[in-house]
């Protein structure tokens, strides 16, 4: 346990000093009375755990000193000791984030040692809340991809106990579907902020997944484009990539040159996001971004987060799809 | 060297799966063996893969789970490996946690795989292996 004791008035430092050390047994007490004592306390390897400070001190006031040492040691709990201040100081330190304030007088020692240890308690409950919230988030994401993996699992299971190719393909698109969307969900984990995902990092993991799956080593043409996007586009935007590659990578037949898959992830100048997928393929141009389960899971999905769907066929074979999302553009 | 000097033969690697969920083990088995690898056990605890380990059974790789239940985990196994330059070994983990990776990745394993695995990175990473 480490005190600092800002006042300009030794008589009170030692005052408070007595009543910290009562309360506190063995702490390490540092008094500061000018700015030397201060840069001192500043400057030791270890921070304080409290800090006790008069409002108007000769050299600086109470509030610097409470920047400075919060700038050092963000979780020091702070009291102002004062007997300058008013209702107005004790608002304005609280505001600041002091933990508390006692006005100065010999009589109040006794309150100012249960005013510390308040507030070092409520610190502490708070930090084992923390700590608490953080442990059950992993428990969570653990549980999550745990069980995702048995979701995956069954369906695996389930499609090998098909004869009925058809059957059991769709059922494989079913797996992928659910792992494309683990995938997103690791990301969003890893990337640390639960609200806004690396989408382009996703995409470009994605497009290795599904050529690897595929197992032809089909060359890929990737240009992401560094964007942060709010899940609640990057998700479905995130399935539509799902659909869209696999689309690819079923239809397109090499013909004379050897097979490309192009991914793209862009901005627009107005700032909407657009996604990509082509491929020079030869095979039966199923144009429809339309049609079958994929298609129409494009559709909806499109649909919900204000994307403009648009198929065309390429000079030379193949195809190009794109998706433009109009609902992260800048309204103009 | 232990027990996984041996060549592989044709039918791929001999690898052990320790994993304390029986569906996801049987996944893996079914990933492996649908790839032509061979199951040399498996294991719900990292004691019983620590059983498997010492008995002289051979093993070519280890697909470890990392937490288990029990006293030890899977990256305790992991160390036991490495103190007794036992087979190379990967870990299949649900948990994301930068500190529990880094954990991970102190004990330099062939790679470190996110549930739910993606089963032909898993292949890819055996394929490293039986390439040597």
């Amino acid at each position: 346990m480490r005190i600092l004791i800002a006042d300009d008035d030794p008589d009170f430092r030692g005052l408070a000093s007595r009543a910290m050390r009562r309360e506190f047994e063995g702490a390490a007490i540092t008094e500061i009375g000018d700015r030397a004592g201060l840069d001192a306390a500043l400057a030791a390897p270890q921070g304080p755990d409290l800090l006790i400070s008069d409002l108007s001190l000769n050299w600086i006031d109470g509030f610097s000193i409470f920047d400075e040492v919060r700038r050092a040691w963000p979780g020091c709990v702070a009291i102002m000791f004062t007997g300058t201040g008013d209702e107005e100081v004790a608002v304005r330190a609280i505001k600041a984030g002091f933990d508390d304030y006692v006005v100065k007088s010999p009589k109040q020692l006794r309150r100012l040692a249960a005013a510390a240890r308040a507030a070092l308690t409520r610190v502490e409950t708070r930090r084992g809340l923390e700590e608490n919230r953080d442990l059950l988030t992993q428990e969570l994401y653990h549980r999550l991809h745990n069980n995702l993996q048995l979701v995956v699992g069954l369906i695996a299971f389930t499609a090998r106990s098909i004869d009925e190719p058809v059957a059991r393909r769709r059922l494989d698109d079913l797996g992928r579907r659910v792992q494309s969307l683990s995938l997103l969900q690791e990301r969003l984990y890893r990337g640390g902020d639960f609200r806004r995902v690396d989408f382009p990092a996703f995409l470009g993991q994605l497009t290795e997944d599904l050529i690897a799956l595929d197992g032809r080593g089909v060359a890929t043409r990737r240009t992401l484009e560094p964007r942060m996007l709010p899940v609640d586009i990057a998700v479905p935007l995130a399935l539509i990539a799902n659909e869209l590659i696999t689309n690819a990578l079923k239809h397109a037949v090499a013909g004379a040159e050897p097979l490309v898959i192009g991914v793209a992830f862009r901005s627009e100048a107005d700032g909407a996001p657009v996604l990509e997928v082509a491929d020079n393929g030869s095979g039966q141009q199923n144009s429809e971004a339309g049609s079958g389960l994929g298609g129409r899971l494009v559709q909806r999905l499109a649909q919900q987060i204000g994307g403009v769907v648009e198929v065309g066929s390429k000079d030379g074979g193949g195809r190009i799809c794109r998706i433009t999302v109009r609902n992260l553009a800048r309204p103009g | 060297m232990s027990n996984h000097g041996a060549e592989p033969g044709q039918a791929g690697l001999r690898v052990l799966v320790v994993e304390d969920e029986f569906l996801i083990a049987d996944y893996l088995v079914a990933v492996l063996e649908d790839a032509g690898h061979r199951i040399a056990g498996t294991a719900a605890t990292a004691e019983e893969a620590l059983a498997i380990l010492g008995s002289g059974q051979a093993v070519d790789v280890v697909s470890l789970d990392v937490k288990l239940p029990g006293g030890l985990d899977g990256i305790d196994v992991a160390e036991w490996l490495r103190a007794t330059a036992g087979p190379p070994f990967l870990f299949v983990t649900g948990s994301g946690d930068p500190a529990f990776r880094a954990r991970c990745e102190a004990v330099q394993p062939l790679a470190i795989l996110q549930k739910p695995i993606d089963p032909d990175r898993l292949l890819r990473v055996l394929a490293g292996v039986a390439a040597g």
